[in-house]
């Protein structure tokens, strides 16, 4: 079947068999670097991405409902200004991912910021429980989770940067 | 990530990144059996471009030589362990590759497999150990009490963030193999006796493993080996990553461990002799049995002094994949054993845990079986942190009351409160066979840039960021103008398997080295100045921890579920003694991590065993614990000493939470009314 949809702003079409999934087309096609296909099961969380504004296992998102999605990964996200944000936060707080889990932890962060206006403390665990990170603590995420909210908050009411 | 696809931290790419034009996959064709003889193996005809590998086909020596065991690289007539490598099947479409690997059908005459280790032969023993002091029939027959016990850790899964695989190519008259790994010149020698070539025309170069648990000592050899052969038959690059759930079921899990104790105690409670049996089931071929056996036995009696001693430990072959050591080298398992011990001795004796284990610390000076001590074990130091944050005295002795008492269900919940004390050992392996040099040189260039070789796979990039200010301190450049060489067996020395925190050891200790020569000779030599320094480990023969250990304490809460008998974490509390702490933010981060790992094993971390084997929906089930499931933990370091050197600290927690927790969760369950709702706790099998 052939499939359009967006991918970090680009637009693709690809013919694809329907039970392919999109953590194996982005591997095949060399499309995401970022995107990690480990347990396949949709549990790891390092194959994350942004489907249509919401986070998503891309082992988890078969070939047939690409069509017409928005997809964005950690490479489209690099472009962002919420990346910047999210990269000052973690240089404020010393937390070093691994390259492994960052691509996945960067987008959910983003999606916290995208979706929550004020996110508590409980947002914050079970939006980034979806990732089962190996290398960093989850304090130290939280605290970087909640750093990237103030930080915009400030770039909001134009203290970014002081 | 750089724009070469290396960590922008570390300088390691990722494996299944690898890209190359013309590329053929590769896929494994695995042993149906346990444990039988190979009769035929039929493989469908394969399509031009396609070709099966078999042990024939290999050019040199047919097996690998590591860690004093010897298992083939493809087995050809006898196969040890279901889903052994028996063939390769290579091509350029893997989706091919994996219809033709389902129409492959594999004879074998099935023999009757072993997979208990409890009762074993002597045929089956691989390593064997044992120590005796003392009397130790005199000090049972006139103890006051003797305390026996049976403790168990259970096999576990490394679950690092990329599966174990091989990419193999050419460049120009060299072989490039790129692995996860973590020592590149093991995997290098590995590869030049397999394809019978020269040292010199391979080149090995090492991959991010991830957060391995020790997973990636040995096992990358074999996969290196199979994309390579394939590399080299068919003359074009080859990639061969395994799958999940085949690096699940196929490659090293954590030793299963099983201990049995029996602890004679004066009338003081102080610990008169000790008899334990330690046995390892180290899996087919019995890899790494020789350096796990001898780990195993240091540890044995953990940080206590006992006057009488009688230890054997038997590391055993079954016909379970090959098993490895899972961050600790076995001494977690065995230290996890010893405090269990101490707890219920301390129990017998109705001793505060605290007093019981202070009473029976070996002592500095004392020259006893164990060895002299230059120093204390900072026990009370590191206690003391530990029962103020965790309010310790307090709980247990209210919690203790509750169990004493059999309250009423009605209005107390199962709690407890659990201590353990542990150590990790200076990096390097211990066993004779395994003992290497590690080895540093460091560059001070014309450009005034200082150039670190090392041929240690660096864990983090907080590991790189520390020898890099390590460096530039000591010469007085900016951090800036250090670099570290990619990890190669091209040039760089080998510096020994990145393992038991190697990285934050011997490697700092041998950049200061080589930098302050430098630093010497700056204004007398004309640059560039290159120095190097290599360190040769020792075998270690004693029982008991050394004088070079990083010492901890932990604390576990936990309180059990009043309807699902679930225990339910109510906080952690360790104090860390570590020497000379590099980096404070950094060590207090990967200890966190660490922890949280361990408790996970703890928790929810569980294979599931069919008739012996990993079962067939194990991989499925096997659940990591979630962020919403760690509890605040608290990390507190007492006695960094800037003049000692640093000792490693990464595998404290795994060695510290299991015991503390299960102590713990023995005091919660020990209360009447509810042993029997907790009956299946699901801790990672360890009781």
């Amino acid at each position: 079947m052939n499939i359009q949809f967006i991918l970090n702003g680009d637009d693709i079409q690809m013919t694809v068999d329907p039970a392919d999934r999109l953590a194996d087309l982005l591997k095949r096609k060399s499309l995401a670097d970022s995107v990690h296909v480990n347990c396949g099961l949709g549990s790891c969380g390092r194959c994350m991405v942004i489907c249509n504004g919401r986070p998503a296992n891309a082992c988890m998102i078969p070939a047939f409902q690409l069509r017409n999605a928005e997809i964005i990964t950690y490479e489209g996200l690099v472009q962002t200004p919420e990346f910047l944000l999210i990269e000052k936060a973690c240089a404020q707080h010393g937390l070093e991912l691994c390259q492994f889990c960052k691509p996945s932890v960067y987008l959910l962060l983003a999606v916290l910021l995208e979706q929550h206006n004020r996110p508590s403390g409980d947002d914050i665990r079970q939006l980034l429980s979806a990732v089962n990170c190996r290398c960093s603590a989850s304090e130290d995420i939280f605290t970087v989770a909640a750093a990237v909210y103030h930080l915009k908050e400030g770039r909001f009411n134009g203290h970014a940067g002081k | 990530m750089d724009k070469r696809g290396r960590s922008a931290e570390t300088g390691l790419p990722i494996l299944s990144n690898f890209r190359a034009a013309d590329l053929l996959y590769v896929v494994t064709l695995r042993s149906p059996v346990a444990r039988g003889r190979i009769k035929s193996i039929h493989i469908p005809h394969l399509p031009r471009g396609y070709r099966s590998i078999t042990a024939d086909d290999i050019p040199g020596e047919p097996y690998l030589e590591v860690f004093g065991a010897r298992l083939p690289v493809l087995a050809s007539n006898q196969v040890a362990y279901q889903g052994e490598p028996i063939a390769l099947l290579v091509g350029p479409d893997p989706a091919r590759l994996r219809e033709a690997l389902e129409l492959t059908h594999i004879t074998v005459e099935a023999e009757v497999p072993d997979f208990n280790f409890n009762q074993f032969n002597s045929e089956r023993i691989a390593a064997r150990d044992s120590r005796q002091y003392g009397d130790v029939e005199l000090a049972f027959s006139i103890a006051q009490q003797v305390v026996e016990g049976d403790y168990r850790a259970a096999p576990l899964y490394h679950a690092a963030q990329e599966a174990q695989g091989a990419a193999a190519w050419f460049d120009y008259d060299k072989l490039m193999v790129r692995t996860g790994c973590q020592w590149p010149h093991l995997v290098h020698r590995q590869l030049a006796a397999v394809l019978k070539v020269k040292d010199v025309e391979v080149v090995v170069e090492a991959a991010d493993p991830g957060t391995h648990l020790d997973s990636r000592l040995w096992y990358p050899a074999l996969v290196a080996c199979h994309a390579a052969l394939a590399a080299v038959l068919c003359g074009r690059p080859a990639l061969l990553v395994l799958s999940p759930e085949e690096d699940f079921l196929y490659t090293t899990l954590r030793s299963p461990v099983f201990c049995s104790y029996r602890a004679a105690l004066d009338k003081n409670g102080n610990f008169s002799a000790l008899d334990a049996r330690v046995i390892i089931n180290t899996g087919a071929y019995g890899v790494l049995a020789d350096e796990l056996s001898r780990q195993a036995i240091s540890a044995v009696a953990g940080a206590y002094a006992v006057p009488n001693l009688r230890v054997q430990t038997f590391a055993v072959r079954s016909n379970l994949p090959a098993m490895g050591p899972l961050a600790g080298m076995a001494i977690p398992q065995v230290l996890f054993a010893m405090e269990r011990l101490a707890n219920d001795c301390a129990r017998q004796c109705e001793l505060d845990p605290v007093r019981f284990r202070a009473a029976n610390l070996l002592k500095r000076g004392v020259d006893g079986p164990q060895g002299k001590r230059k120093k204390n074990i900072p026990f009370s130091q590191l206690c003391e942190a530990v029962c103020q944050a965790s309010d310790f005295y307090r709980k247990h002795a209210s919690f203790e009351l509750v169990r004493k008492r059999h309250s009423d269900p009605g209005s107390n919940p199962g709690r407890g409160i659990g201590l353990a004390l542990s150590w990790q050992p200076p990096a390097g392996l211990s066993a004779p066979a395994n003992v290497y040099s590690a080895a540093v040189e460091v560059e001070l260039t014309k450009e005034l840039k200082i150039i670190i070789r090392a041929g240690l796979v660096p864990g983090t990039g907080g590991t790189v960021a520390i020898w890099k200010a390590l460096a530039a301190e000591i010469i007085g450049q900016s951090p800036d103008t250090v670099r570290i060489e990619p990890v190669t067996t091209a040039d760089l020395p080998d510096s020994g398997p990145s393992t038991l925190s190697a990285g934050i050891t011997l490697i700092p200790q041998l950049i200061e080295s080589a930098c302050h020569t430098i630093r010497s000779r700056r204004f007398r030599e004309a640059l560039p100045i290159k120095v190097k320094k290599s360190l040769r480990n020792r075998p270690r023969e004693a029982v008991g921890p050394g004088d070079g250990c990083a010492w901890g304490v932990a604390a576990v809460e936990l309180d059990l579920d009043r309807y699902t008998g679930q225990p339910v974490i109510q906080g952690i509390w360790l104090a860390i003694n570590a020497g000379h702490i590099l980096d404070e933010g950094k060590a207090r981060r990967s200890l966190a991590a660490s922890t949280a790992l361990a408790l996970s094993q703890v928790l929810s971390e569980r294979i599931q065993f069919e008739n012996g084997q990993v079962g067939a929906n194990a991989w499925q089930q096997y659940r990591l614990a979630r962020f919403m499931e760690i509890p605040p933990i608290h990390i507190s370091f007492c006695g960094n000493e800037p003049g000692s050197p640093a000792a490693g600290l990464g595998d404290l927690p795994f060695s510290l939470v299991a015991p503390a927790l299960t102590n713990a969760l023995s005091q919660a369950r020990d209360t009447a009314w509810l042993a029997d709702f907790a009956g299946d706790i699901p801790h990672g099998g360890d009781r």
